[in-house]
């Protein structure tokens, strides 16, 4: 791959040391919650562990990375689908909802898709706005909710801006099915973890990104 | 008159979620094969007949079906339009019999915390962490053929589910609830999503969600009749009155066998006692004992003493024990 720059350079290697440690704290946090035991299970109660699994790899998949970078979201893909597997299978046998289970799965191989393939493409076309975005997105929204959310005393978790700010993050979108509201429909359930904003941002994303990968864009 | 109906439809929405407690009644039905399942409508809910019978056999059960407080007899036990059974039933009206209505209970036997019924988690055992070593060894040998790796990575996840695992025991609560003032005792059974009962007599059926689909179920296999509560992904309440219960005092534990009990009283909160059995008094308070269950004090009234205790289970399951008046 050459370099809008006139530098001729090989792809890096798809796994250098950063990546990989960023990739093994991720595995570790999210089999974690399977592992609990005492208060810390007894604190997570009925939370669904198959939610919880797909925060951590949405934090550290679409981290912006180089022109020269090849692609690694198949690879991650494929190191996440087995420890995935057991998250669910681990649902499964709780006996929680496996309709809410399906559509949390899709959700999160969906919006793991998207971050992975838009920052491979906002790297290759030199998008400078996709820092930013991912940023935004990945990391402010949800620190801004809860810090909303703990400022105001819990006042402002359930309605108004932070609950509209955060429903664009990916990350909030997960941490809400983690544990819906009792008494949520499956109906509910599947459209909170498939047509939310949040997956559609990250759709939106990544076609954002390939677009300027199309064009070359340095913007 | 658009009002009107406007009013009505709310109404009629609103209907199913009026009751937070909805009674179980229940019928004799003598049932005439041949048969394997038959659907019926009693009240509001359905209610499957499970008996398999050869053609000339018959059977009496005992029939539970959800009511209403003084519908329940309008709505008994139609024939559901998709059961294709052959099964002859009849059923006599005057053997329909519903609970009281449940506001008649004491308050204080109405007003408390359910037993938390949190879902039993499974434990990752070795075989599946191995198998989780071996797929993300794979996985990484396929680092250079990223597409093929994540191939791998979904045929290893895939295989996942033939990996035998333990059984897990889905937990079960029953609670005995007493009031001194009215002498009155309820016996609360839960489950999650299955609840199994002795064919008993009528009482009163709770599931959170509220919007969970619920069903009764009657078996019958060898001349032994069971009835089964079913509401995926709920967890499941049952409650009767019982008589003849004999109340725990100070001076003795009564017929119970307490593993741990606490005892509230009036300026003081809660104390542990730690366990109380045999025929002696109640012990001291205990200056380090465990603190009670969240939801088994929860919602009980105050001023009054209060015993609290976990019972010895023969079975394993939770079975606990709240008495409002103790003294």
């Amino acid at each position: 791959m050459s370099s809008t720059l006139g530098r001729t350079a090989a792809p890096s290697d798809s796994l250098d040391w950063r990546r990989g440690l960023a990739w093994i704290l991720a595995a570790c946090f999210s089999i974690a919650p399977l592992v609990a035991r005492g208060e810390f299970e007894a604190a997570l109660g009925d939370a669904s562990r198959s939610a919880m699994f797909w925060i951590p790899w949405f934090l550290v998949i679409g981290v912006p990375r180089g022109p020269q970078e090849r692609r690694v979201w198949p690879l991650a893909m494929g190191l996440v689908l087995p420890l995935f597997a057991l998250a669910f299978e681990f649902d499964w046998r709780a006996d929680l909802d496996p309709r809410r289970m399906q559509a949390i799965g899709t959700a999160g191989v969906l919006v793991f898709l998207c971050l992975g393939e838009a920052s491979f493409q906002a790297g290759r076309a030199r998008w400078s706005l996709y820092g930013p975005i991912w940023f935004l997105l990945v990391f402010l929204l949800p620190a801004l909710t809860t810090a909303l959310a703990w400022s105001s005393g819990g006042r402002l978790r359930a309605e108004g801006l932070a609950s509209n700010l955060a429903s664009f993050s990916p990350i909030s979108a997960m941490w809400r099915d983690v544990q819906p509201p009792e008494g949520a429909l499956w109906r509910e359930a599947v459209e909170s973890a498939l047509f939310c904003p949040s997956t559609l941002s990250c759709v939106v994303l990544v076609v954002l990104a390939s677009v300027m990968a199309r064009r070359g864009s340095t913007t | 008159m658009k009002s009107g109906v406007l009013i009505l439809v709310l109404l009629l929405l609103s209907w199913s979620t009026a009751w937070a407690q909805d009674p179980v009644a229940t019928v004799e039905v003598q049932i005439e094969g041949p048969s394997e399942v038959v659907g019926f409508s009693g009240g509001f809910e359905r209610t499957d007949l499970c008996v398999g019978l050869t053609s000339g056999e018959n059977r009496r059960l005992l029939v539970p079906f959800l009511s209403r407080d003084g519908l329940g007899e309008q709505f008994a036990l139609a024939r559901l339009g998709a059961s294709q059974s052959a099964a002859d039933l009849r059923w006599d009206q005057e053997s329909i019999e519903s609970p009281q209505p449940w506001k008649d209970l004491p308050r204080s036997l109405r007003s408390r915390g359910l037993p938390s019924l949190a879902a039993v988690r499974p434990r990752v055992g070795g075989l599946r962490w191995v198998w989780l070593t071996v797929a993300v060894l794979i996985v990484l040998g396929l680092r250079r053929r990223p597409w093929r790796a994540l191939l791998a990575g979904a045929l290893c996840g895939t295989t996942l589910y033939w990996l035998p695992a333990a059984p897990i025991a889905p937990p079960v609560v029953r609670l005995l609830e007493g009031d001194a003032a009215s002498g009155r005792w309820i016996e609360l059974r839960g489950a999650r999503d299955r609840l199994e009962l002795e064919p008993v007599s009528t009482g009163w059926v709770r599931h959170l969600p509220q919007t969970a689909d619920r069903r009764l179920e009657v078996h019958e296999h060898s001349g032994r009749a069971r009835w089964s509560i079913l509401s995926a992904g709920a967890r499941i309440y049952f409650m009767r009155e019982v008589l003849a219960v004999e109340a725990p005092g100070p001076q003795g534990p009564g017929s119970h066998v307490f593993e741990e009990v606490w005892l509230k009283e009036s300026g003081v909160g809660w104390t542990a006692r730690g366990p109380w059995r045999g025929q002696g008094a109640l012990p001291n308070a205990l200056p380090a004992g465990v603190s009670p269950p969240g939801w088994l004090v929860a919602g009980l009234p105050q001023g009054v003493p209060i015993l609290a205790g976990r019972l010895a289970d023969e079975d394993g399951n939770g079975a606990w024990l709240r008495y409002v008046g103790f003294e």
